[in-house]
């Protein structure tokens, strides 16, 4: 699988603040990347440079392109909706389709109304008059009518109730995605994109924790909720996190070589969720 | 080609005030002009008289003027409109965040910047001769109706003199286009503030010339004031021959002068494109919308 994000030592500083720190990391094409990080950790840095919108140092290959200084030829192939409503609210939504249809050579206005048909959305609003749920659905039908070969999506649903974001990433998911194409998503509501990610990135004070396959979480990470007799012979296993939960001690381990077995006499054992499992790498010890 | 249309009918889309403005002015000068003027111009004045004895000779210069004083107003909406938009045109994405969708559409900032001072420089313009015609097509319907109550003479040939409606929107057209080059630097001022200001576009706009005007008046110097006040008016003196032969055609009971033969007499192109002031300005212009253009690709703080 070639690769549509490559990036070596890419770094990105605010006066004393380093929001990326020396970053490397590949994304290769037919996955969906979680970018998953606690406010400032650098994660809109990051994608800010992806996208071209912002400069950094180091060395970044989006689709072989150079972002910062080829933004609207990258632009062709790479689509993004960051935060919600950026619609412009005084745009019809007739206008916003005429106008994508005229500047972007990949947009098929067909497989737009198509999308636009299952919403209660008229063409004659203004994007102003659309409720927020509305909105995010047109750009959503916007960018999916569009070829593109990269998705990112920063904080796509943010501000939506429940159904629409569960029906969001079902559209993207069903609709949208496949081997041909990639999609990053940020987000703070990491249960609801669990499901649909196959490869995970944490990232904090602009430094990458973890950026592996969500396969291999299964089989690098466990979760051990301890028999309080057995604490004392847990810990000389080396957690890299506790954490207490209703009274009992729940332990994060990273597993040797196939024993995964071996956990079991210490407590109850399940592969830790996204959400519990970025916890114990920000705040336990480095593992 | 085609892009850069859909881009400026975007702006058009954006900002209504650009056919708004025009068919108001429209509106309303045609509606004061015929029941207010109307009645006190020509009150207690033998029309038939006026017509016959004092215009005989001169109602195409006369019609002229008219034709070019109507169309004017249209011009200087357009110009007040064309500030304002150009002051907003590469902020306001910026304050309601809409900019991080434009910016992931396939188009570089320079074809972007590129568009909003094609549609004030070119566009807007196109709009005021148009609405200048339209405009005075009705204002010259109606006002001739209107006068035709008061007269036995057939004002519609005089009216619709085909000398005076080309000299007039020739001298309109002329006006507009010598205009448009002298106003350039500070349409990319203009643009330069829009694209760097992070709120107050007006203030940052205006305040450093006023500031400078106020300072200065301490040294009892003008220098900057004179400087603006030839950016603003400037282009008239090279660009027609003689401004005040123009307005005396005014003078109905002064001294009688012809009409010119042709209305490209009254224009001296020759002379407005050899000023030096002009490409000075169209180079201090280039350097503005530049750095519009540059703030805009380069800015990461929306």
């Amino acid at each position: 699988m070639p690769a549509v994000i490559e990036a070596r030592g890419l770094s990105r500083s605010f006066g004393q603040l380093r929001a990326l720190d020396n970053v490397s990391f590949t994304i290769e094409s037919g996955r969906i990347l979680g970018l998953i990080g606690p406010n400032g950790a650098g994660k809109t840095t990051a994608l800010r440079a992806i996208l071209g919108l912002s400069p950094y140092e180091g060395e970044l290959n989006v689709l072989g392109l150079d972002p910062y200084t080829q933004r609207d030829q990258l632009m062709q192939q790479v689509c993004f909706i960051a935060d919600v409503a950026v619609l412009p609210g005084w745009m019809r939504v007739h206008q916003a389709l005429e106008f994508v249809q005229g500047v972007h050579p990949r947009f098929r206005r067909e497989r737009a109304n198509e999308l636009l048909g299952r919403t209660d959305i008229r063409r004659t609003s203004r994007i102003k008059e659309l409720s927020k749920g509305m909105i995010t659905q047109l750009h959503l039908a916007i960018v999916m009518a569009i070829d593109a070969k990269l998705l990112v999506l920063d904080e796509p649903t943010l501000g939506l109730d429940i159904i629409y974001r569960k029906q969001f990433y079902e559209t993207l998911l069903g609709d949208y995605f496949d081997e041909e194409r990639s999609i990053v998503i940020t987000t703070h509501q990491v249960e609801e994109v669990e499901h649909i990610l196959t490869d995970l990135m944490f990232i904090d004070k602009g430094r990458i924790l973890l950026h592996t396959s969500m396969d291999q979480v299964a089989e690098e990470f466990v979760q051990v909720t301890v028999h309080p007799e057995r604490l004392a012979a847990a810990r000389e296993m080396k957690p890299f996190y506790e954490r207490e939960v209703f009274g009992r001690t729940v332990m994060y381990f990273k597993h040797g070589s196939g024993d995964g077995a071996r956990w079991r006499e210490f407590g109850e054992t399940r592969t830790p969720s996204v959400a519990d499992l970025f916890v114990a790498k920000v705040k336990g010890i480095a593992a | 080609m085609n892009r850069m249309l859909l881009l400026i009918r975007r702006e058009f889309w954006e900002h209504r005030a650009f056919l708004i403005a025009p068919a108001v002015v429209a509106a309303t000068c045609i509606v004061v002009l015929t029941f207010a003027s109307g009645e006190l111009w020509f009150r207690n004045i033998p029309l038939d008289a006026l017509i016959e004895e004092q215009f005989r000779g001169r109602t195409t210069p006369i019609v002229g003027l008219i034709l070019i004083g109507f169309g004017s107003f249209f011009f200087f909406v357009s110009m007040v409109v064309g500030f304002f938009y150009l002051l907003d045109c590469l902020h306001s994405d910026r304050k309601d965040r809409s900019i991080l969708f434009w910016k992931s559409m396939p188009l570089s900032d320079t074809a972007t910047t590129l568009s909003k001072l094609t549609t004030a420089a070119v566009a807007l313009p196109v709009v005021a001769l148009g609405a200048a015609i339209v405009g005075n097509i009705l204002f010259a319907i109606v006002y001739t109706t209107r006068l035709g109550f008061d007269t036995t003479t057939n004002l519609w040939p005089v009216v619709f003199d085909g000398a005076a409606w080309i000299g007039a929107l020739t001298l309109l057209a002329w006006g507009a286009i010598a205009a448009v080059l002298w106003y350039l630097p500070i349409m990319g001022w203009l643009l330069l503030v829009s694209s760097w200001a992070k709120r107050a576009v007006m203030l940052w706009a205006v305040l450093p010339f006023i500031m400078a005007i106020i300072l200065e008046s301490l040294f009892r110097s003008t220098y900057v004031a004179s400087t603006l006040w030839y950016r603003i008016v400037g282009w008239l003196d090279p660009a027609y021959r003689d401004l005040s032969a123009i307005t005396s055609f005014i003078e109905v009971h002064g001294e009688k002068v012809p009409w010119p033969s042709s209305a490209l007499e009254l224009l001296s192109a020759a002379e407005y494109f050899s000023n030096v002031d002009l490409w000075i300005g169209i180079a201090v212009a280039a350097a503005f919308v530049w750095g519009a253009i540059l703030i805009r690709r380069h800015r990461t703080d929306i």
